[in-house]
């Protein structure tokens, strides 16, 4: 049965209890939860999964669970576990959800070193993957949602994970987490998009996360072939500019923005390659997100 | 190794299984399983070792094989030297044993 579809004291039974199993992809994880409230913010944004039989391997258990101290009575907060240590400080106890979308994805990017991890969001057309390399504040996330609204199959909003070996790239569709002026874009970009609660005064601003689509979900299993490398920068005031990427560029900034390639050493080396050899690289700045979009759909063919 | 000294030096590339070089439009990327770290070598750079990666040379040997279109050379044996010590220095080609036991 989907998440969407339990009723939300199922989902909060779970939580408190055996635990709610969720597989992204190449990464099967378990959720536990002491915090009520996370109950309905998990089903809207994870409304298509479907809910895993318990039991097995999980590559990350975490739990939720309300700060001790005077913190319970004043300001209460709620700290990440996973397991049985907690690698951040505490939340405020109302950012439940952005808490455990940040402490699942620093697990994952601390633990699935079976495959390369690179920071980017990754999109797929017709058996075509583009990958959306780029620091934080590039609009990155924007654009990903962006894209993912106009018919192209999210794969991921944060993890470029590519399998080594082939250097195909696994999906791991989970929601994009908007930021600030963000949501409202999106909001009006693509006013059919299921988007969860606003949590202001996080510590990145205002978040909310953008659902994945149900097709993207059930897609998860099936990796894509890498065929463009987009690095995105928003640009205010412009429409869309695009030019060629060195490719030796491109791989050093594919490979400086991975979460594990030094690690990796020389298999990390093999896959960049692997995928940069493979791709159109390109800057590509915008303003406009229809058409960011436009253009990337005409560089990919 | 100072560049006078490579000046004098037949060279050959390390040898080891998790080595790799990609070349692309002229600019080289190298992965050094010595220092366990990514090198991004310029043209001259990258030519120099895909030739040591062919067989051992010295700088004179290097600056017969770069020639340029016209067939001059393309670098001077004294800027390959300086070249050759910088990759020495990173342990990405050593001396060529057989030319110092002959």
């Amino acid at each position: 049965m989907k998440l969407g579809e339990l009723p939300v004291g199922e989902v909060e039974r779970l939580l408190r209890r055996e635990g709610l199993g969720l597989a992204f992809g190449p990464a099967r994880v378990r959720l536990r939860s002491e915090v009520g409230a996370l109950a309905p913010a998990l089903q809207r944004v994870y409304a298509a999964y479907p809910v895993e039989a318990p039991g097995g391997f999980y590559d990350v258990s975490a739990r939720l669970a309300p700060a001790g101290g005077l913190r319970r009575f004043v300001r209460p907060q709620v700290s990440f576990w996973l397991d049985g240590e907690s690698p951040f400080e505490p939340f405020p106890a109302d950012t439940h959800l952005p808490l455990v979308e940040w402490g699942v994805n620093w697990a994952i990017a601390m633990r699935l070193n079976q495959h390369l991890l690179l920071h980017a969001g990754v999109v797929e057309r017709g058996g075509r993957a583009v990958l959306l390399p780029a620091l934080p504040a590039s609009g990155k996330s924007t654009l990903t949602a962006a894209l993912a609204s106009r018919g192209y199959r999210l794969l991921s909003d944060e993890f470029g994970v590519v399998r080594l070996g082939d250097a195909l790239l696994l999906p791991m569709p989970r929601p994009v987490a908007l930021k600030n002026e963000s949501i409202a874009i999106i909001r009006a970009f693509a006013p059919g998009a299921v988007i969860g609660p606003e949590f202001p005064k996080t510590r990145k601003g205002t978040v909310a996360h953008l659902a994945p689509d149900a097709a993207s979900v059930a897609a998860r299993h099936t990796p894509a072939a890498p065929a463009l490398i987009v690095f995105p920068k928003y640009t205010p005031g412009i429409g869309v500019e695009v030019e060629p990427a060195p490719k030796a560029r491109a791989f050093a900034q594919l490979s400086v923005n991975a979460f594990n390639y030094e690690l990796l050493g020389p298999a990390g080396f093999d896959a960049v390659g692997a995928i940069v050899s493979r791709c159109g690289c390109y800057q590509l700045r915008f303003g406009d997100l229809d058409a960011a979009i436009e253009q990337i759909g005409r560089l990919l063919g | 190794m100072d560049p006078a000294r490579a000046l004098a030096t037949r060279f050959r590339l390390v040898q080891h299984p998790d080595l790799r070089i990609l070349t692309f439009d002229g600019e080289s990327l190298v992965f050094n399983p010595r220092l366990w770290h990514t090198h991004f070598l310029n043209a001259s750079a990258g030519l120099i070792l895909e030739c040591l990666g062919e067989a051992p040379a010295s700088a004179a040997e290097l600056a017969a094989l770069l020639v340029d279109e016209a067939g001059r050379p393309a670098l001077p044996p004294d800027q390959i030297a300086t070249a050759l010590a910088e990759l020495a220095g990173l342990r990405l080609i050593e001396p060529d044993d057989a030319a110092a036991a002959a």
